[in-house]
């Protein structure tokens, strides 16, 4: 857990309860030197979305940030239920439940206004429960798919 | 006027993707012929794809399925007008119906014959073959799992016993069975396993050996001639699968490596082999050795032969496809220092190996003295489970054994993959392990040592990467840019 | 600029006698905070969380930037009205970070009878909303109200600075330019509808967030026509169907975090260059505070020793050190901004007067803000002051003072009284920012005057009446007349009514000024510009 206790050019922050002192200068988009108590170390870092990747002292992290403050999910509801961006009809649904389902993979093909549009899954996970058949048609925000994020 | 010299080939496909497709194209730049690559869409921004003259996209079900399709590769290549094709590793490296297909349209398969393929393809026949010739092989037993006997010829040789696919290889299709009334259950998992894989449900039974070296000899044959290049040792492996190899092996010494390199020469030069070629054997610590199988290709763990005997093994490879004789002699290959090389793969060492999936965010290969990574990576790929997890190869020589260790630790070090996790704490941590550094290395190495190997890191080294993850994280920067100085320096004050 | 000389010394007799003495009040006002903050009974805290709900200070929490100050407004108001029935006035106001912006944070309280509006709930919004205007900045709506306390309706809704002016701020504030967010996590029903719909953007909380003019017993009993929350005013109807809302939340953190992205997006202005050197803590400790302030209104002390505990490396250049004594005038830095300090050392003079005018003119002139340490007992009274023009000087002074163009700023240290509190920036001359020290005394004129002036009224009355109190009467009389006079002089009392925004401990008065200070420069600094002065 981190908390920063005083922000700016030099952070402290308080982690896991103790005390610490760092500040971070970049010296490239991925690289810089870290500053802890004073000591430096070259780091590079890099995020995609939640996660944060660090390289230091010849570790790799992948972080996860949960905020302390609210963090707004990414995709679907915190429900898992894959919500219809627009009113439309079902073309194809491509998986069943039971399935496992990579993150982004394309779950069903819906059509609306003429334009057909891929529903992909927001997270790796199972699906609990398909909501259409290919031809049904729904309303806007009705859950399509629900898919259970892995642990 | 002066002569251009021709190049070895007009035109050479690679036939593989990531870091042996990379591999195989600086080799052919180096020898002045114009390259070719087949690539499936998930690979379009590769650097192979960019570095090579000419790329044809190939498609399938799946990415690996592109790679296999024997069809569509072999019409690319009637189309580019390629003259030889570098099949790589894994894929279609040791297909024999692939290198017919390609001779039948006229074009040279850099490797081995067919027939030599198919013989050592065939684990059984491989095995029989050595026998014939006079090399040792694992006690096994020689009776078809129908046959009345079987249970006690097995049960004679005495557990554990290792249950084997005859096509499979490369640690592929192996079921290790401890103790009598496991045996049959196994027999039948192997045999459908086997079936479904390999599409050939035939299988064999060796003794299996726990705690034991797996030492392998890299050959060169032009058909009339073979040499070795001494051995590798590869027994840090896990689930079959190598983790770290390096040259030469801390247990050999010179007496013991010309009687292998001898062994492995005699059955390169009894099959008549053409081209790069690995003969694996159990090197047991009373110094038996048996034949386990041999690999028709190039290896995957094939720079630290290059880097120990300053060997360009695919130059080899391209030479002797191209109907050069050998040119190197046996009195002339000497190993010169120590070479290690680590497999960093995308998986989760801490969690059970699992793979790990992502996309490569930043990507910074390790350079310096004797340090050699042979990577395919490029920012912005997609690492799936589609392919292997094999990221890059991080390889390094030193003039000495210790030499060789520390600078692939540092090389461990300077290599960031960002984006996906990897196993490169691991990897540091079996270098790092005095074990390692002993040379005490075997088949049972990791798991003996699992939990030194996978301590937690310390404490205020998980408060450094935490300090610099919040200070590195998107919303952290933006906020810091937003506010004034004044709100920073006040910290978390409230009346 | 000199550091400021102290004479005190931590281990004299007095510095321990106040020093025991101001902790123990400074300890009461805590004590009084924490309860006001937190406290809430049982069922109020189960009743929130059968619906989902935080506590409106998790919510702020989670609101805002972590590692970043919040300046909290008025903590104590309503402590001394309606029982102690609206705890805080049953609303949370104060600037805090959010994304990095500074913003005006508007938080209801649900926890007290439903975050319904007490007539001071009501001033203490406007008041949060006035402050917005001022200093330019945006605000942060976090509603969740029952609408106004009905028993008291006729004290909150009609007149000028009523519940009205809630919605008329906030018009005026999106005419400025200001940027308002609504997060509705409760009901906003009737006239708090309008927060979220007179916000440039909202976010609405499906399950527990509404938002219409007349909910359903209403609806029923007007028209007849039987109708869910949900269906009347809900997440999904206002963000689908209306357009009344912007954003739908699934809960209360993602519409916190929507609300955070939405802030980040805003524009971020150019603030008024303020003269600024690098921030330096004052040189001596401000704990010290507690051994200077005494242990008694009525006892003086030097204010340079206050102000040596407030500005940065305890530093004064100090105005005319040796004309007009009872006002000391000098600039210092604080959080590294330049301000021209005001602090009475005693009453106000001619000279004091005049000194103060000018000062506050030069300041004016260099676009410095003023920073005002009231413990001021008045102007001199009497023949000859009268007759060197005490009340021309006084109206001087005043004037300079009314009409300055750049922020004000005003502390409470001691005691405030009569005139003195006028020409030293009280409440009436619109500082940005007002703090109370816990002991301090605000009323017309000193306690012992005015009861003694009480007594002899009452006395007089009584004998109009043919009676005469004898002496125990007349203690009797003047206990009494006390104790109300001095109810209604605290400190405590004055923040009760919002004569300030909020009581302070003395330590944190520095970071106080410094977050005003810091908001005071969203806004442009004016041209100097008086009325007519009498010479």
């Amino acid at each position: 857990m981190v908390l920063p206790r005083r922000r700016g050019a030099c952070q402290r922050l308080e982690i896991d309860g103790s005390p610490l002192e760092a500040s971070l200068r970049w010296t490239g988009d991925h690289e810089g030197v870290l500053t802890v108590n004073g000591r430096e170390h070259p780091v590079a870092a890099a995020q995609d979305g939640p996660m944060l990747f660090v390289h230091l002292e010849g570790r790799t992290w992948r972080i996860e940030c949960v905020r302390g403050f609210a963090d707004r999910s990414e995709g679907g509801g915190a429900d898992g239920g894959i919500r219809a961006p627009m009113p439309g009809v079902a073309v194809e649904i491509e998986v069943s439940v039971g399935d496992q389902v990579e993150a982004n993979q394309r779950l069903a093909l819906i059509e609306s206004m003429k334009m057909q549009t891929e529903i992909k899954a927001p997270v790796a996970g199972t699906v609990r429960a398909v909501r259409v058949a290919p031809g049904d048609s729904f309303e806007r925000g009705a859950v399509l798919i629900e898919v259970e994020g892995n642990p | 006027m002066t002569a251009v010299p021709q190049p070895l080939f007009p035109k050479v496909l690679v036939a593989n993707r990531g870091e042996i497709a990379r591999r195989v194209l600086r080799c052919l730049r180096a020898l002045g012929i114009p390259s070719a690559v087949v690539y499936h869409d998930a690979d379009r921004r590769s650097p192979a794809v960019a570095e090579t003259d000419e790329a044809v996209e190939i498609s399938g079900a799946s990415p690996t399925a592109a790679y296999l399709d024997i069809e569509q590769i072999v019409s690319a290549c009637a189309r580019l007008g390629v003259a030889a094709v570098h099949p790589g590793y894994g894929f279609l490296a040791e297909n024999a119906a692939f290198a017919k297909a390609l001779a039948d349209a006229g074009i040279t398969f850099i490797g081995p014959s067919a027939e030599v393929m198919e013989l050592m393809g065939d684990k059984i026949a491989a095995r029989q073959f050595v026998a014939e010739h006079g090399f040792p092989v694992p006690p096994s037993v020689e009776l078809a799992a129908s046959d009345a006997g079987f249970a006690q010829a097995a049960a004679d040789l005495g557990f554990p016993l290792v249950v084997k696919a005859s096509a499979g290889g490369g640690g592929k299709g192996m079921n290790i069975v401890r103790q009598a009334d496991e045996l049959d259950g196994a027999l039948r998992v192997a045999a459908s396993e086997a079936e479904r894989y390999f599409g050939d449900g035939r299988i064999y039974v060796e003794r299996y050996f726990t705690d034991i070296r797996h030492i392998e000899v890299q050959v060169l044959g032009d058909g009339e001639r073979a040499v070795h290049l001494g051995e590798r040792e590869c027994s840090v492996q896990r689930r079959f699968q190598k983790v770290v190899e390096e040259a030469p092996s801390p247990a050999i010494d010179h007496t013991m490596r010309t009687r292998l390199g001898e062994a492995a020469v005699g059955i390169a030069s009894a099959a008549a082999y053409q081209g790069a070629g690995t003969v694996e054997f159990l090197h047991t610590p009373e110094g038996e050795f048996f034949f386990l199988e041999m690999n028709t290709r190039i290896q995957v763990e094939h720079p630290v032969t290059e880097l120990v005997y300053g060997v360009d093994l695919v130059a080899e490879q391209v030479r002797i496809a191209a109907g050069q004789p050998l040119s190197l002699r046996q009195d002339e290959l000497r190993p010169n220092g120590h070479a290690i090389e680590c497999r960093l793969c995308a998986e989760d060492a801490a969690n059970g190996f699992l793979p790990e999936t992502g996309r490569i965010l930043h990507l910074k290969e390790a350079e310096g003295e004797g340090i050699r990574v042979d990577s395919g990576l490029h920012p912005g790929q997609e690492i799936t489970a589609a392919f292997d997890p094999l990221l890059a190869k991080v390889v390094a020589h030193g003039p000495t054994r210790q030499a060789a260790i520390d600078r692939t630790l540092g090389a461990l070090r300077d290599t960031v993959v960002l984006g996906v996790g990897t196993n490169a704490a691991y990897l540091a941590a079996i270098l790092a392990h005095p074990a390692f550094a002993r040379g005490a290395t075997d088949t049972g190495f990791l798991d003996r040592h699992q939990a030194e190997l996978l301590t937690a890191p310390p404490t205020d080294a998980v408060a450094k990467a935490l300090a610099a993850a919040h200070l590195a994280d998107r919303q952290t920067r933006l906020i810091d840019a937003a506010m004034p100085s004044l709100h920073a320096a006040m910290g978390a004050w409230t009346n | 600029m000199r550091r400021i000389e102290t004479r005190i010394s931590p281990s004299s007799a007095s510095y321990r006698a106040y020093r025991a003495h101001n902790l123990k009040v400074v300890g009461e006002f805590q004590a009084r905070q924490r309860a006001a903050r937190l406290d809430r009974p049982d069922r109020d805290r189960e009743r929130l969380a059968r619906q989902d709900k935080q506590m409106p200070r998790e919510r702020l929490e989670q609101l805002l930037d972590p590692g970043t100050p919040f300046l909290e407004f008025s903590s104590l108001a309503a402590n001394m009205a309606y029982d102690g029935g609206s705890p805080s006035a049953s609303c949370i106001t104060g600037i805090g970070v959010v994304g990095g912006r500074e913003v005006v944070i508007n938080c209801s309280d649900p926890s007290v009878k439903g975050g319904a509006w007490y007539p001071l709930t009501v001033k203490k919004m406007i008041r949060a909303l006035d402050i917005a205007i001022e200093n330019r900045l945006p605000v942060v709506h976090l509603c969740d109200s029952a609408g106004a306390f009905l028993p008291l309706q006729s004290d909150l809704f009609a007149d000028k600075a009523m519940a009205g002016r809630i919605f008329r701020n906030q018009c005026q504030l999106s005419k400025l330019g200001c940027k308002q967010l609504a997060l509705v996590f409760g009901h906003c029903t009737a006239g708090g509808a309008y927060i979220p719909t007179l916000s440039d953007y909202s976010v609405i909380v499906e399950g527990t967030g509404a938002v219409f003019l007349g909910g359903p017993p209403l609806v029923k009993a007007a028209t007849g026509e039987e109708v869910t929350v949900d269906e009347l005013g809900g997440a999904r109807m206002h963000t689908s169907v209306s357009g009344t809302c912007d954003f739908y939340a699934a809960n209360e953190a993602e519409a916190i975090a929507i609300g955070r992205e939405v802030v980040m997006q805003w524009e971020q202005r150019e603030k008024f260059p303020l003269q600024r050197e690098a921030p330096e803590a004052p040189w001596y400790d401000p704990e010290d505070l507690y051994g200077i302030i005494p242990d008694d209104v009525r006892k003086q002390f030097d204010m340079r020793e206050v102000i040596a505990r407030i500005v940065d490396g305890s530093r004064l250049a100090e105005y005319q050190p040796d004309y007009g004594d009872t006002l000391v005038c000098g600039f210092a830095n604080l959080w590294g901004y330049k301000v021209g300090v005001l602090g009475n050392n005693g009453v106000l003079f001619n000279d004091s007067s005049l000194k103060a005018a000018h000062f506050m003119e030069l300041c004016n002139q260099n676009r410095v803000p003023l920073v005002f340490f009231q413990n001021i007992t008045g102007y001199m009274v009497g023949r000859e002051y009268e007759r060197r023009g005490i009340t021309k000087d006084g109206a001087k002074m005043i004037m300079v003072q009314a009409c300055s163009e750049v922020p004000k700023f005003t502390v409470m240290t001691n005691g405030s009284y009569g005139a003195g509190n006028y020409g030293m920036c009280g409440r009436a001359f619109d500082a940005r920012l007002l703090f109370s020290w816990p002991h301090s005394r605000i009323s017309v004129m000193g306690e012992e005057q005015a009861a003694n002036t009480l007594v002899t009224i009452k006395v007089a009355q009584l004998k109009r009446e043919g009676l005469t109190p004898d002496e125990a009467e007349l203690e009797q009389i003047r206990a009494d007349v006390l104790a109300n006079y001095e109810n209604t002089t605290s400190a405590y009392y004055a923040t009760s009514e919002l004569w300030d925004d909020g009581i302070l401990d003395p330590v944190d008065t520095r970071n106080a000024l410094g977050m005003g200070i810091e908001a005071a420069l969203n806004a442009p600094f004016g041209e100097p510009r008086y009325g007519v002065l009498r010479l």
